[in-house]
C-alpha cells in the first residue's frame, strides 16, 4: 500500500502533498437496563489528501473510495490554488521518516467473536443491576476500533501503523422516592481485549456511587479550600493550560494568546504541566502524529510560568518553533488540528492525607462530568465529592461546581501531592467538530487554598 | 450493492433491509471576503439489517465488500437483540422537493461569490467576518426484502456567518445561518443581513441585567437549544423506557394552548425534507403538540415494534450502528405579533439571542440552566443594550405553560422553523 501511495504522490503538482488512508474495524455492544440495545459491526475505509502551494492555502479532499488517488490529489491541488490565506502558510521542516508500528497481535479485539463481547457486557451490566434494588436503570457500552493507518507525504515520509482502541462505559441510575441520581464510569485503552477484562469493579463503582448520591446533600456555595482528586486535577490541566497552549487556538483566540504567552505566570510555583504523546501505552500515545511527526514530552508550564506550546508543522513555522507531534485528526474525514495527547500535572510530594490534614472546613472534589469556559472564566462540574472537616473526610456532597478565572484557580494551588496517576477515560476531547479524540490525563491530588464552589445558595 | 445484498438476504434470512447513502460536499471558509480554506468530501456508505430467528443484526461499511458486510450482519444477528420487527411493503411516495439541479452544479466560483455577497453587505470597520459556505449533493436509496426499492436525490446549501465586532474593550459575536436545497436567493440574504445588523446594533451598548423574575423573550437560535428537552421527550424510545416526562400525557393539555409543534418532512427544499425515511416508510406531516395537547411521539420500526406501535416514519440510519428515531423538519407554529409587538408585550425583561447548552437540562426532569451567550435588556418595550454574565434557569415543561406571546416572523435554524417566544416564569440570575 505504501508503495502505491508514494507512486501517487509523486504525480502531484502541489508544492507539498500528503495522503492518509485508514481502514477501521469497529464493533459495539450496548445494554440498557435488562435489554440488549444492539450488537453491531462496521468497516470504515477512506482517506484524506492535503495539498499546499506557495502563496496559497490548504486544499483538502476526503473520500471513501480508494481508487483514483491521482484525481483526489488533483482536486486538492486545485482547491489549494483557490485559497488566499491572510498570512502565508509555511511548514516547519521535517526529516523524511519511514516506519511501521504494530502492537502485539495476541490481544487483537478483532479476533474475539461478537457474541463473546455481548456476553461479557451483559455480565458487567448485571453487576450494576443487582448491586442495589434502588438501581432502576443502566446503560452499558463496549466498543472496539482497530485502525490500520498509512501516511505518506511529498517529502518522502512513509508510515504504517495499527491503532487499536477499546472502551467500556457504565452509567447507573438510582432512585429513592422522588430523588434520582446517576453516576458514570468509563475506561479507554489503546490496546485490545485483555485491557477491558475483569472490569466488574468499574461497573459496581458506578452503581455504588449512584446509590450513595441519593443521600448526599448539594454542597453549599462559598469560597473554601478544595482538594481535587487526580482525575479532576488532570481534566483541569487539560481544559485550561492544555487548550490554551495549542498554537492554533492562540492564533485564533487573542484571549488564549495573551494568557499563555511564554513567560507569563499562569499558576502557582508548585505547578508544572505538560503534554506527552510519547509516554508508553496511553490513549493519547502515538508513534507518529497525523503529519508524520513523532510526539514528544512538551513542557507547557514550569513552576507556574508558561514555557511551551503545542504545534503542527504549520503552527511551528509560524511561531519559529519546532513541531511537537500534536497534529491529530479524529479520522480520515478530517484534516489534522493541533490537539492534546496525554496531558499531565507533574508529581509533587506527600500523600492525600497530608493535603487534608490541616483543612478545617473544605471540599474534596472528585472526577469531572462537565466543564466549560468563556474567555478566561472556567467552570468544572465534579462527578461527586465529600466535605473535609477537621482534617478528615466527612459526608458525601453532590452538585459540586468549581468556578473561577484560570489564573485564580491555578494560582490558588498550595499543595501538590506525590501520588501521580494517569486516568484513561472512555470519552475523549472535542475541538473543531472533531470528537471524541482519544486522550488521557494524569495528575496527583492537588489542593487549592481557596476556590469558589457553586452548589446551593448559602 | 443494495440489490445484491437483498437478493442474498431473500435466500438466506427471514427478512432484511438496507440503506445506501452517498454525499459529495464542497466547503469553503471565507475570512473577510477571502477564501482561507477549501475542502471536498466524498462519502458512500451501506447499512444492512437482517433478522435471523427473530434476532436483529446490523452492520455497516464505507467499503465495497458486499459479502463481508453480509457476514458481519449475520454475526451481529447471532449476538443481536430480539424485536418483533415488521418491514413496510412498497407504497406510493409523497412529492417533496429535495434536490435542485443548479445547487448541485455550484462549484468554487459560485460558492465564493455567495460568501462574498454576504460578507460585503456586512463589512464595516472593527468587524471580523467569517463565512462558511457548503454545498452538498447526494442520494439516499432504501430497499427491503418485501419489495421496497426507492431512491431520491438531495442537495443542501448552507451559509453560516459569524460577525465579531468590537464593542468598547470587549468584542461581541453574532452568528447567522441559512440552509436549504437551493442556493439562497436575494430575499434570504437580505433577511439575514437585516437580522444580523439589528442584533449587532442591540449588542453595541451594554445594559444592566433585569430583575430575577423578568419575562424572557427567546429568539429562534436560543429557542432551539431551549426546546431540546421537549424534543427528547417526544422520541418514542423515551416513552418506551418511561424516561419521558410526557409519556403519561398523551392526549392531555400540558403546555400553553398557543403552542403547536409539527414534524414536517414534506416542506419543499429544507434540510430535513424527504419523501421516505431510512427504513422505507413514506413520510407524512405529523402534529406532535396541538394547542398545548401532546398528540404523538416519534417511532422508528424497532422502537415502534417494542412499544406495539407502528413506525411514524422517523427511522434514521447512518452507516454505523442501529436505526434511531429522528425528527425531520420541526415547525413551531408562529403567532401574530411582530418583534416590536412582543417587546411591548414584554415591557421590561431579557431578550435572549444565544445560550450555551447548559447543565442539568434533561429530558427526564426538564430542568435547565443556560448561560446566556448573547442577551439584551428590554426596558419600556425597547432594547436598551447588551447584558453580560447572566444565566436563565427553570423547568422547560413548566415555563412552556406560561407563554406571553409568539412572534409571527419564524426563522429556520438548522431543520427547525422557530418564531420568537415570550415566556414568563424563567429565572434570570447572575452567572
Amino acid at each position: 500500500m505504501l508503495e502505491r501511495l508514494l507512486d501517487a504522490i509523486k504525480g502531484s503538482r502541489a508544492d507539498y502533498a500528503d495522503i492518509r488512508l485508514e481502514r477501521s474495524f469497529i464493533t459495539s455492544v450496548a445494554w440498557r437496563g435488562r435489554r440488549l440495545e444492539g450488537a453491531s459491526t462496521g468497516t470504515d475505509v477512506g482517506g484524506t489528501v492535503r495539498c499546499l502551494n506557495q502563496g496559497h492555502g490548504w486544499g483538502v479532499a476526503t473520500f471513501n473510495r480508494l481508487d483514483d488517488l491521482e484525481a483526489r490529489l488533483a482536486r486538492a491541488h486545485e482547491l489549494s490554488l483557490a485559497v488566499r490565506p491572510a498570512e502565508p502558510i509555511v511548514l516547519a521542516p521535517a526529516p523524511m521518516r519511514e516506519g511501521h508500528a504494530r502492537p502485539a497481535p495476541t490481544d487483537d479485539a478483532r479476533d474475539i467473536p461478537l457474541l463473546e463481547k455481548r456476553r461479557y457486557l451483559e455480565h458487567l451490566n448485571a453487576e450494576m443491576l443487582r448491586f442495589d434494588r434502588r438501581i432502576i436503570d443502566t446503560q452499558s457500552a463496549y466498543r472496539d476500533e482497530v485502525t490500520e493507518c498509512w501516511f505518506v507525504n511529498s517529502d518522502g515520509t512513509a508510515l504504517h501503523e495499527l491503532r487499536p482502541d477499546v472502551t467500556l462505559s457504565a452509567l447507573a441510575v438510582a432512585r429513592d422516592g422522588g430523588v434520582l441520581e446517576r453516576a458514570v464510569e468509563s475506561l479507554g485503552a489503546r490496546g485490545g481485549w485483555t485491557r477491558v477484562r475483569e472490569q466488574e469493579e468499574l461497573f459496581r463503582t458506578a452503581a455504588r456511587r449512584a446509590v450513595s448520591l441519593l443521600d448526599a446533600k448539594p454542597v453549599r456555595s462559598g469560597s473554601l479550600p478544595v482538594v481535587l482528586d487526580p482525575r479532576l486535577a488532570g481534566v483541569v490541566a487539560h481544559e485550561t493550560v492544555g487548550h490554551l497552549c495549542e498554537a492554533d487556538t492562540q492564533l485564533e483566540d487573542p484571549v488564549a494568546a495573551a494568557l499563555a504567552a511564554p513567560g507569563r505566570r499562569l499558576g502557582s510555583e508548585l505547578l508544572t504541566i505538560g503534554d506527552d504523546g510519547s509516554v508508553g501505552g496511553l490513549r493519547g500515545t502515538l508513534p507518529f502524529d497525523d503529519e508524520g511527526t513523532p510526539p514528544s514530552n512538551t513542557l507547557l508550564v514550569q513552576h507556574g510560568v508558561v514555557v511551551g506550546r503545542l504545534h503542527s508543522r504549520e503552527t511551528a513555522a509560524r511561531f519559529g518553533e519546532r513541531p511537537t507531534g500534536n497534529a491529530r485528526a479524529i479520522n480520515f474525514r478530517h484534516a489534522p488540528l493541533v490537539r492534546l495527547t496525554n496531558t499531565y500535572i507533574a508529581n509533587g510530594s506527600g500523600t492525600f492525607a497530608d493535603l487534608i490534614r490541616d483543612v478545617k472546613l473544605g471540599v474534596y472534589a472528585c472526577d469531572a462530568v462537565g466543564s466549560r469556559h468563556r474567555g478566561d472564566g472556567y467552570s468544572f462540574t465534579a462527578g461527586h465529592g465529600y466535605m473535609i472537616r477537621d482534617g478528615a473526610l466527612a459526608e458525601p456532597v453532590k452538585s459540586v461546581v468549581l468556578v473561577g478565572f484560570v489564573t485564580e484557580l491555578l494560582g490558588a494551588v498550595d499543595r501538590v501531592a506525590g501520588d501521580f496517576r494517569w486516568h484513561e477515560s472512555g470519552g475523549g476531547c472535542g475541538k473543531g467538530g472533531q470528537s471524541p479524540l482519544p486522550v488521557s490525563e494524569g495528575a496527583p491530588h492537588i489542593r487549592l487554598r481557596a476556590a469558589e464552589i457553586r452548589g446551593q445558595a448559602p | 450493492m443494495i440489490r445484491h445484498l437483498l437478493d442474498d438476504a431473500r435466500a438466506r434470512v427471514q427478512m432484511a433491509d438496507a440503506v445506501a447513502k452517498t454525499d459529495e460536499s464542497l466547503t469553503l471558509r471565507l475570512r473577510d471576503g477571502e477564501v482561507t480554506a477549501a475542502q471536498t468530501a466524498e462519502q458512500a456508505g451501506h447499512h444492512l439489517r437482517l433478522v435471523v430467528d427473530g434476532r436483529i443484526g446490523v452492520a455497516g461499511t464505507t467499503g465495497t465488500d458486499a459479502p463481508a458486510l453480509f457476514e458481519a450482519a449475520l454475526a451481529s444477528a447471532a449476538a443481536g437483540e430480539e424485536a418483533p420487527l415488521l418491514l413496510p411493503g412498497p407504497s406510493p411516495l409523497p412529492m417533496v422537493q429535495t434536490h435542485v439541479p443548479r445547487a448541485a452544479a455550484a462549484g468554487v466560483v459560485e460558492l465564493t461569490q455567495l460568501g462574498r455577497l454576504l460578507a460585503d453587505r456586512l463589512r464595516k470597520g472593527g468587524r471580523g467576518i467569517t463565512v462558511h459556505v457548503e454545498r452538498s449533493v447526494g442520494s439516499v436509496r432504501v430497499g427491503n426484502t418485501r419489495g421496497v426499492d426507492t431512491e431520491y436525490q438531495v442537495t443542501l446549501v448552507s451559509l453560516d456567518i459569524e460577525v465579531v465586532s468590537a464593542a468598547g474593550d470587549d468584542s461581541i459575536r453574532v452568528v447567522g445561518h441559512v440552509a436549504g436545497a437551493d442556493l439562497p436567493g436575494e430575499a434570504a440574504i437580505d433577511a439575514l443581513v437585516v437580522d444580523l445588523e439589528q442584533r449587532l446594533t442591540w449588542a453595541g451598548r451594554s445594559a444592566a441585567a433585569p430583575a430575577m423574575t423578568a419575562p424572557v423573550l427567546l429568539l429562534p437560535e436560543a429557542l432551539r437549544t431551549f426546546l431540546a428537552p421537549v424534543q427528547q421527550a417526544l422520541v418514542g424510545k423515551a416513552f418506551l423506557l418511561g424516561t419521558s416526562p410526557l409519556a403519561d400525557s398523551l392526549g392531555e393539555q400540558v403546555l400553553h394552548p398557543s403552542l403547536s409543534l409539527t414534524d414536517d418532512p414534506l416542506r419543499d427544499g429544507l434540510p430535513g425534507s424527504r419523501p421516505v425515511d431510512d427504513e422505507g416508510v413514506p413520510s407524512f406531516r405529523q402534529p406532535l403538540i396541538e394547542a398545548g395537547v401532546i398528540r404523538k411521539c416519534i417511532y422508528d420500526l424497532e422502537t415502534g415494534a417494542l412499544a406495539g406501535r407502528p413506525s411514524t416514519g422517523h427511522g434514521r440510519r447512518s452507516t454505523f450502528g442501529k436505526a434511531q428515531p429522528g425528527f425531520s423538519n420541526l415547525v413551531l407554529q408562529a403567532g401574530d405579533l411582530d418583534l416590536d409587538g412582543l417587546l411591548v408585550a414584554m415591557g421590561d425583561g431579557l431578550l435572549v439571542d444565544a445560550v450555551a447548552g447548559g447543565t442539568g437540562g434533561s429530558s427526564r426532569s426538564g430542568t435547565f440552566t443556560h448561560p446566556v451567550l448573547l442577551g439584551y435588556r428590554v426596558e419600556g418595550g425597547e432594547v436598551t443594550g447588551r447584558v453580560e454574565g447572566v444565566v436563565i434557569a427553570g423547568n422547560v415543561f413548566e415555563v412552556l405553560g406560561s407563554v406571553g406571546g409568539i412572534g409571527r416572523d419564524a426563522r429556520w435554524v438548522g431543520s427547525s422553523l422557530l418564531p420568537p417566544l415570550l415566556l414568563h416564569g424563567v429565572s434570570v440570575a447572575p452567572r
